[in-house]
């Protein structure tokens, strides 16, 4: 295939509701206009739940071609936006991935009190996912599902195929260990 | 705003995720390309299937009328017992599998055979056993894939049923043939034969029952 020239899209078509119509024109123009703008945003977001790079970007790659396959799905009118359509794709990629390892499977339940933590200023992004990530799966995983990209419990359950108290006990644990990591850095 | 949203939101606004784009939509397009290579394949496949299925089906049909042989109803014996054949394809190992189950109440699951390749289709000799109404065991029957000449030398009483099976059918479609091996006193029966041959159709076979 040959590569398309779509400088002119991107500059004057910066909504997302646009990209649709291009999908609707030209399927890979669309397709190529939605990399050059988000790319980057699903890397970073399959960063988060995948530690290595490369597999990170098959999942990347991944994403973009489902989008390419089921771009007609995306109902502009259910009121979400296009990148976060795209957002949900690239993370239950990325939680297909993970399930191959079966990190799912345990069913815990316990109380919860709250946890407050707070991030140091000094604190770089690398220093923020790195701290994250080390708390092991599926700690990270439900953490950053929660905390980070917004999901529920319950959303997060369905997800993952956990109950619900399970997930809620895993981001209690993973809550208390952040906790304690940071507090130790500090 | 929790305080880990803010961060990395603030975060990926301003770094670099170090993803070479440029490398990963040339991965993309050559994936898509691939999966398109792969699609044509399929379709073609399914196409040249669906070319085949029709063909056979057509051939299959006429040569079954050409060489079809059922005795008459009224010539008939009491069909006191029946063997039933249950034939299942596979297209990709050229195995057949042949399955004798249960027809009549008094006809138990017999036993199953299973043929092997093509190749070596004739090598094989598969024990058939027949049990009567009464769940006594009657007499052992050889399913025995003789050779032509064997064949002409046997004292053939009667030639019950010639029917052409094609061996290229998808081996998701089960077809069950009847098989009738009409045995009106089963004490008599020394022999149930069947031959099988292969021919450019399919696989074909005619069994012979041997009174003693």
């Amino acid at each position: 295939m040959q590569p398309i020239d779509i400088t002119v899209h991107i500059i004057s078509m910066q909504q997302e509701a646009k990209i649709i119509e291009l999908f609707k024109k030209d399927p890979l123009k669309g397709l190529k206009l939605v990399h050059e703008l988000y790319a980057h945003k699903m890397m970073f977001l399959a960063k988060r739940y995948i530690s290595d790079d490369q597999i990170a970007e098959e999942m990347v790659s991944d994403t973009f071609l489902t989008v390419f396959q089921k771009w007609h799905q995306y109902d502009e009118n259910k009121g979400s936006a296009f990148l976060s359509w795209m957002s949900k794709i690239c993370i239950n990629r990325c939680l297909m991935e993970l399930r191959k390892n079966k990190i799912f499977t345990e069913q815990i339940s316990e109380t919860h009190e709250n946890i407050f933590f707070e991030i140091p200023d000094q604190f770089t992004y690398r220093h923020i996912v790195d701290t994250i990530q080390a708390l092991g799966h599926p700690y990270n995983t439900i953490f950053f599902l929660h905390e980070a990209d917004g999901f529920n419990h319950f959303e997060i359950s369905e997800m993952l195929g956990i109950p619900v108290g399970s997930s809620k006990s895993y981001l209690h644990r993973a809550k208390k260990r952040l906790q304690k990591t940071l507090f130790d850095l500090v | 705003m929790n305080p880990i949203k803010n961060k990395i939101q603030q975060f990926e606004s301003t770094e670099n995720s170090g993803l070479d784009k440029n490398k990963n939509w040339e991965n993309i397009l050559s994936r898509l390309d691939t999966e398109k290579k792969q699609q044509n394949k399929k379709y073609l496949y399914i196409g040249i299937l669906g070319l085949c299925s029709i063909l056979s089906f057509l051939f299959g049909y006429r040569m079954g009328v050409d060489h079809h042989q059922t005795i008459p109803d009224q010539q008939l014996p009491e069909r006191h017992d029946s063997i039933r054949i249950q034939e299942r394809t596979v297209v990709k190992t050229d195995t057949l599998y042949v399955t004798i189950e249960k027809k009549s109440p008094g006809l138990k699951t017999l036993k199953k055979i299973q043929t092997p390749k093509r190749d070596t289709f004739e090598t094989i000799a598969p024990t058939l056993v027949l049990i009567n109404k009464a769940d006594t065991l009657v007499d052992e029957y050889k399913f025995l894939p003789t050779k032509q000449k064997d064949y002409q030398e046997e004292t053939l009483i009667q030639v019950v049923e010639s029917k052409m099976i094609s061996p290229h059918k998808s081996g998701r479609t089960k077809k069950t043939y009847a098989l009738p091996v009409f045995i009106s006193d089963t004490t008599k029966i020394k022999e149930v034969r069947t031959k099988w041959m292969w021919s450019s159709q399919g696989l074909m076979y005619s069994t012979s029952v041997k009174r003693q």
